[in-house]
């Protein structure tokens, strides 16, 4: 995938069967280089969002563009293949090897064995595993951050102009967390993808995102840069969420600043 | 040992290339429908509920009665099509049943993986959802092969030559030799597969490709071999012959000769095959065939020729109850069968396999037995039977008859019943009257002085579509009236107390018929 996409959702809504207005009038947009997080508690409706995107679930309403097209008409599996798509957990296919998961849409896209193997290297190096050590190596013979970290590898592997990140950082310890978040932030800014990330954590949030829209009930509650989030919380709701980042920033503060000595 | 065995391994490359052949259509049949099944019932709970349920009754039928019912179900058809059709039946639900486990065992999430990354539902299913589903879908598979390759013994009933062929004849003709390799192969062959597959799974699932593809191929060529051989050989002979035949006024077809499951049928079956030989026939041979599949093969004219007995037509065929008087049964057996069928009945035979009470020596003597009556005296009185006769309205009619009231009543197969009774393991059993070993187990046959029990005059069948070639019906007619009880006896007992062939049995009958 050559050209950088941008993505704008607007008035988006989707309900349910059973009449559950999961996501109700929801808009944002994330250009070339943007990360766009959506935060909320579960259920808040932040991962139906991210699925209406790449219509894993169909939206009952609203516009969905990508690099400007308006996505409604498109076959979903073709559009599917064009995203990136991290997912909670990690979502690596237990039966395939490292090779063969980070391969799965470059061969679906019908790409030539060694377009494929070199992309695959290339790719492992991006995402800073050791091709030797991990290449052959099935899912289960890897620690939880090596596996999101073929997780990402797998997402990046067509050169998707948009990434959807669904909690992709949720079950890793804080350590192996705060590297691969590093090395993502990294890799956008070096390949200048659109993303969109799913959290319950506002520090991740507040860390990694351009703007962030904080999601509560189905409804966008506010939608800003981390800087003006901080500045201005719309409402109660929105102060509440930042309570716990602030509360341990001013602890870890203190702690540096004000010791005995 | 040798001795025992060279007949048996003469007959191998027929009987177990029969037993490939059918369980092997039935295996591959019985996937090819529960695998599409198994993914449609997967996705679709509203399928997987009922298709589950009826593979699992269908399961919960005996082998050998889902077999028989079968040859009714197709019109009276015997040999490779009902027992292909039952045995596939059973193949069903292990593969169905292992296919909806291992799929909806796929984790949701892997599944929603395969969406994501912009798989369609059918790459989706094949690349990532069987994959994972596999292991439980090929114990399922090796679930179905070792039942089917079981279950493919009681094909010999219904009229397909499979190993069952040895167990079958083997039982009737204690000739345990026979039992023991026939469920011997049967064993044999379904480990074989077995391992077979497993061997394909575990190279498939470690990536080596070429152990994959030989143990496929094994797989293959071992049944496609048989198949071919034995297709070759029969082939050839039918060639030979054909031309022949046509001559003599056979007709383009070989004769099929039907023959029950015991060794009075088998000799029989063997002197009709001599005579029609003799007079430049082709013949083809089905042996052990349950008692009413014969009946049912002769009307649908998958056989040409076999004897009956009037008494089990006359219950069993025309459904009727009352016995009458000898030459009365068999005249309206005849009429009945030539009117309904087309069935000509050449004649009677000259015997009489009757149903007759038989006690041993000791116990007639020291309750002074002398007929059915007398059998009130014996306490708590137990009769061994075949299965078929407690079901017979006789039996109900012995009872009434002769007042015998709280008898316990045990089935069992008709070879050890004259045992049982020399043993004292029951009290009577309902012996076949030209059974040799009545005379050679010693054991007394009580009268029937109510004539309870029906005559049961051994005659000569021949289908409607045989009845149309004359040459067969000359080329029998000899053995009309040639066989009394005397020499059939003699000759049962050549088989069931000398432990000799039943080529040797059948001889003994065609010396004495008049060239």
């Amino acid at each position: 995938m050559d050209g950088r996409a941008s993505l704008s959702v607007s008035a988006l809504a989707k309900t349910f069967p059973g009449g559950v207005r999961a996501v109700k009038d929801v808009s944002f947009a994330a250009g070339p280089g943007e990360l766009v997080a959506l935060v909320g508690e579960s259920g808040c409706g932040k991962t139906t969002t991210l699925k209406c995107i790449n219509r894993l679930l169909e939206p009952s309403a609203g516009r969905l563009e990508i690099g400007g097209e308006d996505i409604s008409g498109l076959d979903p599996v073709a559009l599917r293949r064009r995203i990136g798509w991290v997912m909670q957990g990690d979502g690596l296919f237990p039966h395939y090897t490292v090779f063969e998961n980070i391969a799965v849409v470059p061969r679906l896209l019908s790409w030539d064995a060694e377009r494929i193997a070199a992309r695959v290297d290339e790719l492992l190096q991006l995402v800073r595993l050791d091709r030797d050590e991990f290449i052959h190596r099935k899912p289960r013979a890897l620690s939880g951050g090596q596996r999101q970290r073929v997780g990402v590898a797998r997402a990046l592997a067509a050169g998707p102009g948009l990434m959807l990140m669904d909690e992709p950082f949720g079950a890793l310890d804080p350590i192996t967390r705060d590297a691969l978040r590093e090395d993502v932030a990294a890799l956008q800014a070096e390949l200048n993808f659109a993303a969109v990330m799913v959290t319950h954590d506002m520090a991740e949030a507040l860390l990694l995102a351009t703007r962030i829209a904080v999601m509560h009930q189905g409804e966008v509650i506010q939608y800003d840069t981390p800087d003006r989030l901080l500045a201005a919380p719309a409402d109660a709701r929105v102060t509440r969420m930042l309570e716990s980042p602030l509360r341990e920033a001013a602890r870890i503060g203190a702690l540096g600043g004000g010791g005995h000595g | 040992m040798g001795e025992t065995l060279q007949p048996l391994i003469e007959q191998l490359p027929a009987y177990l290339g029969g037993h490939i052949r059918l369980s092997l259509a039935s295996i591959l049949t019985a996937l090819a429908i529960s695998l599409p099944l198994g993914v449609l019932a997967a996705r679709n709970r509203t399928i997987a509920g009922p298709a589950v349920t009826a593979a699992s009754v269908l399961q919960t039928i005996p082998g050998l009665a889902l077999l028989a019912l079968m040859v009714p179900l197709l019109g009276g058809m015997i040999g490779f099509l009902p027992a292909y059709v039952a045995l596939t039946l059973y193949g069903i639900l292990p593969v169905l049943r292992n296919t909806i486990v291992g799929l909806q065992g796929v984790d949701a999430g892997v599944r929603e993986a395969a969406r994501g990354v912009g798989m369609s539902p059918v790459q989706s299913l094949m690349r990532v959802e069987l994959p994972l589903a596999a292991p439980a879908i090929v114990a399922g598979v090796r679930t179905a092969s070792v039942w089917v390759i079981g279950a493919a013994v009681l094909a010999t009933p219904v009229g397909a030559t499979s190993l069952g062929n040895y167990i079958f004849s083997g039982l009737q003709t204690r000739n345990w030799a026979a039992v023991v390799f026939g469920c011997l192969c049967s064993a044999g062959l379904a480990i074989l597969l077995d391992q077979l597959i497993r061997a394909l799974q575990i190279s498939a699932a470690s990536g080596k490709p070429f152990r994959a593809a030989l143990a496929g191929i094994l797989m293959i060529a071992v049944p496609a071999g048989a198949i071919l051989g034995a297709a070759a050989l029969t082939g050839e002979a039918r060639q030979a012959v054909a031309g022949a035949q046509a001559q003599a006024g056979f007709g383009g077809e070989p004769v099929v000769i039907g023959a029950k499951s015991f060794t009075e049928q088998y000799i029989l079956a063997d002197v009709i095959e001599a005579r029609l030989q003799a007079a430049g026939a082709q013949v083809r041979r089905r042996d052990n065939l349950g008692s009413t599949v014969v009946f049912d093969a002769l009307v649908s004219g998958e056989i040409d020729v076999y004897v009956d007995y009037t008494g089990t037509l006359w219950a069993n065929a025309l459904g009727e109850d009352a016995p009458v008087p000898r030459h009365q049964m068999n005249a309206a057996v005849s009429s009945w069968l030539y009117q309904t069928h087309g069935i000509v009945s050449l004649g009677r035979l000259g015997f009489e396999n009757a149903y007759g009470f038989a006690v041993s020596r000791g116990l007639a003597e020291a309750n002074n037995l002398q007929t059915i009556a007398d059998l009130q005296r014996v306490d708590g009185l137990s009769v061994g039977a075949d299965p078929e006769f407690f079901s017979r309205p006789e039996w109900e009619r012995v009872r009434a008859l002769y007042g015998l009231t709280g008898v316990e009543q045990r089935s069992m197969d008709s070879t050890f019943m004259y045992a049982a009774a020399r043993d004292g393991q029951v009290d009577a059993v309902t012996a076949y009257t030209t059974d040799g070993r009545i005379l050679a187990y010693d054991l007394a046959v009580l009268d029937d002085p109510a004539g309870a029990l029906p005559p049961y005059d051994a005659i000569l069948l021949i289908s409607a579509d045989a009845a149309q070639r004359p040459a067969i019906a000359r080329a029998l007619a000899p053995l009309i009236g040639a066989i009394d009880a005397e020499l059939m006896r003699e000759a049962n007992a050549v088989v069931e107390v000398e432990r000799r062939g039943v080529g040797e049995a059948a001889r003994l009958i065609l010396e004495t018929l008049p060239e």
